[in-house]
């Protein structure tokens, strides 16, 4: 059997999390490892539980979800991945999130299993969650930072990297990267990997707003 | 302009035919004016005067209508419509009392009055105009057809020249009459427009309404959405593992059926707040200090002991400051009923030199429930809204829990903020 998931569950509203807890924990791969109330009480557990992942409320009291996501996620690549929690999908706080190493954002009212194949996809890293919604999220709220490095950065890639870039912020998963590309799978997961490694970010999601900051990838339909 | 095209122009005959119709217009206003308030001021104290004034002011407030079209068309000015001061009034003696205290009444009945001078100067200045032009260009044509003549004008030197002259003219009445055309046109805009400040009060009510109305979808949002969600997600999880776990199920169906009661609750009370502020129309009750005793009393008609403190002269705060207090109490507020339920509450306003400070406190033991009250206003677009408003107006602001249980929101103002 493959390793367990590791999770930790941070909303200061109980419904939600024993609703959460009881769709992930019926998942034999699944394994809710402790809750926390607020942002603070997240990052502490994280710490003392290390799980692969802290499914993440952005309002709570004392410490939000924004400054723990920053917290949690700044770390090596070790560092659990957050998936934001959002009652609202355009919302300028879950692209906050994001940029600040959020891997993903979860929709509160998706239905179980949509949960439980975001979480999946999120420690796996093959695909964006969500990622329609993802793109939107990332097209509306996206400002274009003028940095050379970030740029110097994007030219280092090879063109078949950069075809992938390409993909990936058009919310291909790996499988259907290597479809389109007429490649094998183990190939993508190879470049993927380059990309995060040469754009010096630690998840697919981080690379595609990477991508759209520097106007590598321009917001609108296709590429 | 040039100076012969004045006489192309058809703005010239349009206003030559303004300031002639202008004549009659003026004798009738000021004849019906006149005879309308007389007869009914010396009839007030037989009753029948009361309603004939009333009804002498409805028809000249009426004629300002007619002018402001009849002005707009014939002179090309454009001479907006004052607010109605009876919009949300209600009852036949306030709507009375508003429009006689309306600035714009009064304003009218001026112009009126003046129409009967101006329109005399007007048409005399045409109708000389007129009647020089054509008596110099035809005055050959009297001499031909033998008119009498006094013999000394006849042996003028230039008298064949006086057509020329005549002609030449013209177009000098014509500047004229266009002069004496736009400064009745001006005159009638600066008296028939709103005033600065009744363009100001308007703004402000409309500003006020789209705030209610934004901070009503605010709360729509907030609340009814974030029930709504609690009740998705336990219907999801209680579905998903209802095999496994019935007990679960079971337990799911009754956060559900409480958080559905909930929702409904809410919806109820917001829609209740939207219902009021239909009927009254564009009414938008002007949010300032001097409401705040009202929203008090709402309050406390929800079952919650509330006090209000009021300390110096509050009043004196600007209406922009006044506004400010009023939402920041009112969120306040809010918070209390939705979050702490029916625990003691005290709303103090103090004013002292040049700033206004009000705090509104709960004194609910720390339980469960006011915890969430700390969770959603800490991070809650309500809270939010304070600060930003409470920033831009130069002041500072406090909210968060009590350490002795409760939850504080206190603010301090400038009492002359912009």
């Amino acid at each position: 059997m493959k390793r367990q998931i590791k999770i930790l569950i941070a909303d200061d509203d109980p419904l939600v999390r024993v609703g959460l807890r009881a769709v992930l924990d019926s998942e034999k791969d699944l394994n809710v490892v402790g809750e926390a109330e607020d942002g603070q009480e997240a990052i502490e557990k994280a710490a003392e539980l290390s799980p692969d992942l802290v499914i993440m409320d952005i309002r709570m009291p004392n410490l939000d979800g924004l400054a723990a996501t920053r917290q949690i996620a700044c770390g090596d690549d070790d560092a659990p991945r957050v998936l934001v929690l959002t009652t609202f999908e355009l919302d300028e706080y879950v692209y906050e999130a994001l940029r600040s190493g959020a891997s993903g954002f979860l929709l509160k009212r998706v239905p179980p299993t949509e949960l439980i194949d975001a979480v999946r996809m999120v420690a796996t890293g093959e695909s964006l969650v969500f990622p329609a919604i993802t793109r939107r999220l990332i097209e509306h709220f996206v400002s274009k930072v003028d940095s050379a490095e970030q740029q110097s950065r994007i030219g280092d890639l090879t063109d078949r990297e950069k075809e992938v870039l390409r993909l990936m912020a058009r919310g291909h998963s790996n499988r259907e990267i290597a479809e389109e590309l007429y490649v094998g799978h183990e190939t993508v997961k190879s470049h993927v990997k380059a990309v995060l490694m040469k754009l010096g970010v630690r998840d697919r999601t981080q690379a595609v707003i990477a991508a759209y900051e520097t106007g590598f990838v321009q917001p609108g339909p296709g590429v | 302009m040039g100076y012969f095209s004045a006489l192309a122009s058809p703005v010239t005959y349009r206003r030559m035919l303004y300031l002639l119709i202008g004549f009659p217009l003026g004798i009738f206003s000021f004849v019906f004016l006149v005879t309308a308030t007389s007869v009914s001021v010396s009839l007030i104290i037989v009753w029948v005067g009361v309603p004939l004034l009333a009804l002498s002011v409805l028809a000249w407030r009426a004629m300002a209508d007619f002018d402001r079209h009849f002005t707009s068309a014939m002179l090309g000015v454009a001479i907006p419509r004052p607010p109605d001061p009876t919009v949300g009034v209600t009852g036949v003696m306030h709507k009375a009392k508003a429009i006689m205290t309306d600035v714009s009444t009064w304003r009218s009945f001026t112009w009126l009055m003046l129409r009967f001078p101006l329109g005399i100067l007007g048409f005399v200045v045409v109708v000389l105009s007129i009647a020089w032009v054509l008596a110099t260009i035809a005055f050959p044509l009297a001499i031909v057809a033998g008119a009498e003549i006094e013999p000394s004008s006849s042996r003028l030197a230039g008298f064949w020249l006086l057509p020329v002259v005549g002609i030449l003219l013209t177009p000098l009445f014509a500047h004229f009459v266009n002069g004496i055309g736009v400064l009745q046109g001006q005159l009638a805009r600066s008296l028939l427009s709103p005033t600065a400040a009744q363009q100001t009060a308007a703004l402000r009510r409309r500003t006020s309404v789209l705030e209610e109305r934004t901070r009503l979808a605010h709360e729509l949002h907030d609340s009814v959405g974030h029930t709504l969600t609690m009740i998705v997600v336990q219907a999801g999880a209680g579905r998903h593992v209802y095999d496994t776990d019935p007990e679960f199920g079971k337990e799911a169906l009754e956060h559900i059926e409480t958080s559905g009661r909930r929702a409904l609750t809410e919806l109820d009370r917001i829609l209740g707040i939207l219902r009021e502020e239909g009927s009254a129309a564009a009414r938008a009750p002007q949010a300032g200090i001097d409401r705040i005793q009202a929203l008090v009393d709402d309050t406390a008609r929800a079952g919650i002991d509330i006090r209000l403190t009021i300390d110096g002269p509050v009043r004196d705060v600007s209406s922009e400051v006044g506004r400010s207090a009023y939402r920041i109490v009112q969120e306040a507020l809010t918070n209390v009923v939705k979050h702490a339920g029916p625990v003691p509450t005290r709303v103090s306003l103090y004013c002292r030199g040049d700033s206004l400070e009000l705090e509104v406190v709960n004194d609910a033991a720390a339980t469960p429930q006011t915890r969430r009250l700390g969770s959603e206003s800490a991070g809650g677009r309500g809270l939010a809204g304070i600060r930003e408003r409470v920033a831009m107006l130069g002041g500072s602001v406090q909210a968060g829990p009590r350490p002795e249980g409760g939850f504080r929101v206190w603010a301090r103002l400038p009492v002359d903020g912009a």
